[in-house]
């Protein structure tokens, strides 16, 4: 039986319910996010790695290091399973903040000090989802450099028949879908990102070269997956990770608009061992821009016909301050 | 079924869904000031209370006429160019009423040559950092089907409105 637009929905809610408790020290909320027997695993180096079940779940090391300071932060999750297991994968940013505001104009001096991946293994327990395994493991860590160039294994979302109108499952499915694009981007796997697309979809941005506006454009699957190796022809290649941020959906079950912010973060690249564990910082925040995309809805999956890109502060994003808010494609 | 589930099990998931949207619309509404839009996704009453230390935005702002002067307000420091986002967003509610906590990311994307901080940057062009950080508390009401803010509450993080969430169970909202 496939999942359900209720089981995606609770577990997106699991998701964001164990950062909370996490980040809080809330230790019979970590503990109630997973089965009996779930565990915990940090995956890595192999001398880091830890694998923690049962009541030492509460003994976790990041809730004590948060004290209500750190934040993990669950960007966006891709999901799939039966009707009583589920796995999902999730990209996350951590943070700190380092106190209040001093004086005006001021905001709180916060810092992103990691990004990587949740893999998890969930199981409906008494109709409830719950960890069965849920995995960390640090970007530019050796043991996530094995995932580079690898098929991603999560299915895209069936969203079933045309209602006639946009289902909370079709909402999920486009959301997915947007999650699916930056992954499959960042881990190589450009089959995987031409599948995000039509067969006749098409890509077009402009970020910027040497301070001047470039354009890139594809159309169609061979197209889209040169451009896909072209971007991460990048100094940051296997480093940098593309997420979608504040998802806007509108539309009418078969086809839609989109507006999102994309945020793209790096990490530094591999630490020594003996010192990779818990690193102040080991990543930032690259840039920063913002998608228009139509998504169309073909035998159930959600698909990219035009995705459209701009960074930040160029001329087609400035535009679009001080208007109504719109869906309109750049 | 433990009381943690089923407190948002009453709400469906198509409520579940048009929470999640009007509170990333009122991130772009905001972000690329469009007042308008944005006072509309609070209730007429609609109550914003943010810790943004800047004159015109610090405080409580109510209705749609005070929302308005708060997204004109926020144009004129951001520049368009600040994108806040909330994430992690845990949600209960009934049938009518909702409630959620969230973390925000507030990044800001700088030209090459007007980084105010003066920081060096390793790349040309346009590039972005992490701005802030912090936590919203809403609530929501459903009129006419739709959900809409009845208050949002914004916090920087390591104020005490945050710090007084450590070592205690999880709450959607308000505490």
């Amino acid at each position: 039986m496939p999942l359900a637009a209720e089981d995606f929905a609770e577990i997106n809610q699991l998701h964001a319910r164990y950062c909370h408790t996490v980040d809080f020290g809330d230790y019979d909320g970590i503990v109630s996010c997973f089965a009996p027997d779930g565990a915990f695993q940090l995956r890595c180096f192999p001398t880091h790695a830890s694998n923690r079940q049962g009541e030492d779940l509460r003994n976790s090391p990041t809730a004590n290091w948060s004290r209500g300071h750190g934040r993990h932060t669950t960007l966006g999750s891709m999901i799939d399973g039966d009707g009583d297991t589920a796995r999902s994968l999730s990209s996350e940013i951590g943070s700190r903040d380092f106190g209040p505001p001093i004086g005006k104009g001021r905001a709180t001096h916060s810092a992103l000090s990691i990004i990587g991946i949740y893999t998890d293994d969930l199981v409906r327990i008494e109709g409830r989802w719950v960890y069965a395994v849920r995995r960390w493991t640090r970007y530019g860590s050796p043991t996530l450099a094995e995932d580079v160039g690898k098929p991603l294994e999560i299915a895209h979302v069936d969203a079933g028949e045309t209602e006639g109108r946009m289902t909370a499952l079709d909402y999920e499915a486009i959301r997915q879908l947007l999650v699916r694009y930056g992954y499959t981007l960042d881990f190589e796997d450009y089959d995987g990102f031409v599948g995000c697309f039509t067969p006749d979809g098409s890509y077009h941005e402009v970020t910027e070269e040497d301070d001047e506006p470039e354009t890139r454009m594809a159309r169609g699957h061979d197209e889209l997956r040169l451009i896909a190796v072209a971007m991460n022809d990048t100094p940051f290649r296997t480093h940098l990770r593309r997420d979608a941020l504040s998802v806007v959906i509108e539309g009418d079950g078969e086809r839609a608009r989109v507006s999102s912010y994309g945020l793209i973060t790096h990490d530094y690249g591999v630490l020594p061992e003996t010192t990779a564990h818990w690193p102040s910082a080991s990543a930032n925040v690259l840039t920063s821009g913002i998608f228009r995309d139509e998504v169309v809805k073909m035998n159930g999956r959600w698909l990219f016909s035009k995705r459209t890109f701009r960074k930040d502060t160029l001329p087609d994003s400035r535009d679009l301050v001080g208007k109504p808010l719109n869906l309109e494609l750049f | 079924m433990t009381a943690y589930a089923a407190t948002y099990y009453k709400l469906t998931v198509d409520d579940l869904e048009g929470i999640r949207q009007v509170i990333a619309r009122c991130s772009q509404t905001l972000d690329l000031g469009d007042a308008e839009g944005f006072a509309a996704c609070f209730a007429e009453d609609g109550i914003l209370d943010t810790s943004a230390p800047e004159d015109g935005l610090t405080g409580i702002h109510q209705g749609h006429e005070e929302l308005r002067r708060f997204a004109a307000a926020t144009k004129e420091y951001t520049g368009g160019c600040v994108r806040q986002s909330a994430v992690n967003i845990a949600i209960e509610g009934d049938e009518a009423t909702a409630r959620a906590t969230s973390y925000a990311i507030v990044t800001r994307a700088y030209a090459d040559l007007s980084n105010p901080r003066g920081r060096p940057s390793d790349t040309k062009g346009t590039r972005a950092e992490l701005e802030t950080t912090g936590m919203y508390f809403d609530e929501f009401v459903k009129l006419d089907g739709r959900w809409l803010f009845s208050r949002r509450q914004f916090r920087h993080d390591g104020l005490p409105d945050v710090l007084a969430r450590v070592l205690r169970p999880f709450v959607a909202g308000p505490s």
